[in-house]
């Protein structure tokens, strides 16, 4: 058996895990259905404001909910969203100003205009940027997270990402194994 | 001498006693109600129904009524029965009365049933207003109620032409609203 | 209470007290039926057999009629239920007034406990009340038109329009109203029937809307009822004697109103056909609670309080900010009713889509500082709002009990 086969098909199994597994229902994938500014996965120089565009149109009296979070887990305060014309389009500006560099993570929640609750993260990364790093104070704490048993439609919780971890762990420990049995000719 | 003569008159008078009056208990009545009449130009009778029971020791009749409603009629009340004739009811009045049983029997007077008949209104009787009349016994008690005027949509009855009548009969006695 | 588990027997005076002690002043209170057993106590209820169904013992319970508040309120939530509401002349007399409710009074008296009303229809259909409750109202209209406006009780006016609202004349306002609730729904057309008969001497039917809950005996009674979202609906409630007295009954102002309540009737369009699209999670997040048993999505039982600080390890509020349950929750004791809701289903329409919703029935001491700000909140934002439409309204000010003798509303008219 060809080795890289192999470690494609534990990759993708991971990734299927980590994707499908555990509180991502069918019904809220359309949740991820989004293009943004910045992109996801991007890194950028200059941000100061977020853009979603989503595949459907939202209800943008239903109170939409961004969190904005740096890669220390600090909470940056974000306006409230604002609409384009078609509601399709979502933007929140970063009160501080422009983002100093680290990598972000801003969750959604909105709800669409037949009443799902869309949900999704967007992560991104500032490089290059001259804003300055913002102090412990300036943002919220880190809460405690809440474990919330069979949460469903939600962004993955906490316990979900755990348990995929150690899956994925023990996936790389077999790959590794059959990989280390087949260099001894042991198959 | 004198004691068994004193005892024998004292048995005599109580037996007279006993003998004229059997049962002086008066009845009850309760639920009473009297179909309301809004309006003469649709009928100018109506009936009284109720419970009558008796808590004496023998049968009593209801035998006659009197209405003390000022101005309502000035023709007699009667005691009524409906039975089938023909085919149809027809009310008629009960010869002797209605029987209450003795020892708590009672009678219910209901539409197509016994009722105290009202003939020649000369007022309209409203829904939810109040007719008094006192109803009278067989065994001469004589008991005043107070009915309250319902608005009922029972059967239609009619008048038997063949019973005795002291006022003019109506040819088709309509009890229907 | 006792528990259920005792009540072996048929009697019916031992329903009758387990469950329908009105004004004994009990802690845990006549709507409670037991509040101290909670939720857990559903695994060790009776069977319908010990309950002995068989023996007719549903069709024979009453509820006392006669008390210092009217039933139907701080009863039990009955199976079947009806609102008839009454259009009185523009020159209604006080003393029509006073012959039309004591009329009224007389049947519920009699109906309720199982006996005809004078001159029934049909005496056959009497004699199983299966906890008949028969509660008058009076609107606005009512007081307006017999020049008793002085007599409003405070806070007492009919609800400003809200921007969800799609009222219906035919199912808003009414100067009088007839609220009858039972388990059995041949009792409730009967009394239904006769009580239209009587009013209708004095006033004209303005609209008549029916509902249901469950069955009796098809879940505990300390159970809360779900309504046609699947919901668990009536989770916060007032449930002891206390609760009763502050949030519901009304003490005096005007004094006539001492023991009244104020009660809005509002007729809630349900879209079942696009609610049905969503999956349990989106329906959890609309309304902030779970599906299963009712708890908050903070929470594990129905009654844990709701955390609305609570945060995913996203940051985001765990009960969201556009759900039900957060827009509705307050900490303001002022802002907390009875209420005491039936679900109603008309059937499927000819182009297939079912119309059904809620007869929202609510009752509190002051409409205006207690309903309707919740009301507005709700208004404003509330994601249920996607699937929920208004389409009747009407506000009755339910007068307190009386004793044989009187009639309902004696206070007022008398």
């Amino acid at each position: 058996m060809n080795m890289t086969v192999l470690i494609r098909a534990a990759v993708s199994t991971v990734l299927a895990i980590l994707m499908t597994g555990f509180g991502v229902s069918a019904a809220s994938a359309h949740s991820d259905t989004f293009s943004s500014i910045p992109a996801a996965g991007s890194t950028s120089a200059s941000v100061s404001q977020i853009q979603f565009t989503f595949a459907e149109q939202v209800l943008p009296k239903m109170s939409p909910e961004v969190v904005l979070r740096n890669d220390a887990g600090m909470t940056i305060a974000t306006s409230d969203p604002k609409f384009d014309i078609t509601n399709s389009t979502m933007t929140v500006t970063v009160v501080s100003g422009a983002l100093p560099n680290g990598s972000y993570k801003a969750t959604y929640r909105v709800a669409s205009k037949d009443g799902h609750t869309a949900t999704g993260v967007l992560s991104f990364t500032v490089a290059g940027s001259s804003a300055a790093a913002i102090a412990r104070d300036a943002g919220s704490p880190t809460p405690i997270p809440i474990t919330i048993p069979q949460q469903q439609g939600n962004d993955v919780p906490l316990l979900s990402l755990i348990l995929s971890s150690a899956a994925v762990i023990l996936i790389l420990a077999a790959v590794i194994v059959v990989i280390a049995r087949r260099r001894k000719g042991k198959f | 001498m004198r004691k068994s003569l004193v005892g024998v008159v004292v048995l005599l008078v109580v037996a007279a006693l006993t003998a004229c009056s059997p049962s002086s208990v008066t009845p009850t009545f309760t639920d009473g109600y009297i179909k309301a009449v809004p309006d003469l130009a649709a009928g100018n009778a109506t009936g009284v129904f109720g419970v009558i029971t008796n808590p004496g020791s023998s049968d009593v009749q209801l035998i006659g009524a009197k209405n003390t409603t000022a101005g309502l009629t000035d023709a007699p009340l009667e005691i009524h029965e409906v039975v089938m004739k023909d085919g149809a009811m027809v009310m008629q009045e009960v010869n002797g009365g209605i029987n209450i049983p003795a020892k708590g029997g009672s009678v219910t007077m209901k539409p197509g049933g016994y009722h105290v008949m009202y003939w020649n209104l000369k007022q309209p009787i409203a829904v939810g207003s109040t007719v008094t009349l006192t109803l009278e016994f067989s065994n001469g008690t004589k008991v005043p109620v107070s009915v309250v005027a319902r608005d009922l949509a029972n059967a239609q009855e009619k008048y038997n032409p063949g019973a005795e009548a002291s006022h003019s009969p109506m040819p088709s006695m309509s009890m229907k609203h | 209470m006792t528990k259920p588990q005792k009540k072996q027997s048929a009697a019916t005076s031992d329903v009758s007290r387990r469950t329908f002690l009105i004004g004994a002043g009990a802690t845990t209170g006549a709507f409670a039926a037991g509040a101290s057993l909670g939720v857990a106590a559903a695994s060790t209820a009776p069977t319908s057999g010990s309950l002995g169904l068989a023996n007719g013992v549903v069709g024979s319970a009453t509820v006392p009629f006669y008390g210092s508040h009217q039933a139907g309120i701080e009863t039990p939530f009955q199976a079947h239920g009806t609102f008839l509401a009454f259009t009185v002349p523009n020159d209604f007399q006080r003393t029509a007034a006073v012959r039309m409710m004591t009329l009224l009074t007389d049947d519920a008296a009699r109906l309720t406990q199982g006996k005809p009303a004078l001159g029934d229809n049909d005496e056959y259909l009497a004699y199983t009340p299966a906890r008949l409750t028969v509660t008058f109202g009076f609107g606005p209209g009512f007081f307006r038109k017999l020049g008793l406006q002085s007599q409003i009780p405070t806070g007492f006016a009919n609800l400003p329009a809200f921007s969800i609202d799609k009222l219906d004349p035919a199912y808003s306002g009414g100067d009088l109203v007839i609220q009858v609730g039972t388990d059995d729904p041949l009792t409730l057309s009967h009394a239904v029937r006769q009580l239209t008969r009587t009013a209708r001497s004095f006033a004209t039917i303005t609209w008549s809307q029916s509902g249901f809950v469950r069955a009796a005996g098809s879940a505990p009674a300390t159970e809360t009822p779900r309504n046609l979202f699947g919901q668990v609906d009536g989770t916060v409630n007032p449930r002891t004697s206390a609760e009763f007295e502050t949030q519901v009954w009304a003490d005096g102002s005007p004094s006539w109103f001492d023991g009244g309540t104020q009660m809005v009737l509002r007729r809630i369009e349900m879209n079942l056909d696009t609610w049905d699209r969503l999956d349990d999670g989106g329906k959890e997040q609309a309304i902030g609670r779970r599906l299963s048993n009712g708890a908050p999505l903070t929470g594990e039982n129905e009654f844990d309080s709701p955390d609305l600080d609570a945060k995913t390890n996203t940051g985001l509020p765990v009960i969201p900010t556009f759900s039900h349950v957060r827009r509705s929750k307050t900490d303001n004791p002022e802002q907390k009713f009875l209420r005491r809701p039936l679900s109603y289903d008309e059937g499927i329409r000819a182009d297939g889509t079912s119309d059904v919703g809620l007869l929202f029935a609510a009752y509190m001491a002051n409409i205006s500082t207690q309903y309707v700000p919740v009301q507005q909140r709700l208004s404003d934002l509330d994601l249920l709002n996607t699937w929920t439409t208004p389409v009747g309204s009407a506000v009755f000010a339910m007068p307190p009990g009386c004793q044989p003798g009187g009639y309902i509303g004696e206070g007022l008219l008398g």
